[in-house]
């Protein structure tokens, strides 16, 4: 691989990793709203 | 063990529910989303390929920023905030949640770090991993708090849960320092400070300091994003177990009064 390959793949795997873990966040999150309202905690 | 309708006690908790309001967060959200940009823009782009290492060294950019804010700001916040729940004075759950929260973004920082750096190493040093002083104390770093994440989830009564994970996270920082001053100590493959040397004398100059600084800030800013975020999750989570175990509770309460009912 070329210089060029592996700083693309640590930019990209960065972007990925961040994305990935927001993404992660906000889904969990807004569940977790959700079941606020849900009279059965365990859904 | 006899389930009684009583909950254990728990430290107070005088916070809100997230730590950053609304417009505050949404500010922080677009602020780390155009300064990431601007990193791009300025790493694969402005800045000129270094005069040795050609255009690997690009990966700095990345790379030492995502060090600097999960060694001294995730991991530092961490300690800071448990070291304040171990103080009685300033005992609240609050800091418990912002130690479990800023550890976790700190850990995924420091991850990226090792991989950043092996991706760097191997078209520098033609390796992907050396056992040298700096990466290896920082990969204990990386499974010490990878440990006190384990920790967390062992369940057991808040307080004394949090006194274990506050404890935990102090002892993990010990390392810190050592990461640091490694290169100093030891004969190390990895080079010494450039920025924080001990003379305080930064050997980077022009577009690329500029850069760099503005790497720093664009992880600064998503990991007060990334902070914010993991500790609504906390707080979600923690409502989410207060609740069943109180509808655990009242499940196995209930049959025992009506059989006494029954009986009488």
């Amino acid at each position: 691989m070329t210089d060029a390959g592996f700083v693309i793949t640590a930019w990209t795997l960065t972007a990925v990793v961040l994305i990935a873990y927001v993404a992660m966040l906000f889904l969990r999150i807004r569940r977790g709203e959700r079941s606020l309202d849900s009279p059965d905690p365990r859904r | 063990m006899e389930v009684t309708g009583e909950r254990p006690e728990r430290s107070p908790d005088r916070s809100r529910d997230e730590l950053l309001g609304r417009t505050t967060r949404r500010v922080v959200a677009v602020a780390s989303i155009v300064s990431l940009i601007v990193l791009a823009v300025f790493g694969l782009w402005v800045a000129p390929p270094d005069a040795v290492q050609g255009d690997a060294q690009r990966i700095m950019y990345l790379h030492v920023p995502a060090a600097w804010i999960a060694l001294y700001v995730a991991f530092g916040v961490t300690a800071l905030a448990s070291a304040l729940y171990l103080w009685k004075r300033t005992r609240s759950m609050v800091w418990d949640r912002l130690a479990g929260a800023s550890a976790e973004v700190g850990v995924v920082f420091t991850a990226l770090t090792l991989v950043l750096g092996s991706l760097w190493g191997r078209p520098v040093w033609g390796v992907w991993w050396a056992w040298d002083a700096r990466l290896v104390t920082t990969a204990v770093l990386f499974f010490l708090y990878l440990g006190y994440l384990a920790l967390r989830r062992i369940p057991g009564d808040p307080d004394s849960c949090a006194k274990r994970n506050a404890i935990a996270a102090l002892i993990a920082f010990v390392d810190v320092p050592i990461v640091h001053f490694s290169v100093d100590w030891w004969r190390t493959l990895h080079q010494k400070a450039t920025v924080f040397n001990p003379a305080l004398n930064p050997h980077i100059h022009g577009v690329m300091a500029l850069t760099l600084w503005i790497g720093v800030l664009a992880f600064s800013i998503s990991y007060v994003y990334l902070l914010d975020r993991r500790y609504r999750l906390a707080v979600l989570d923690e409502g989410r177990e207060e609740r069943e175990i109180e509808q655990a509770i009242a499940e196995r309460t209930r049959p025992r009064q009506t059989a006494k009912v029954g009986a009488s």
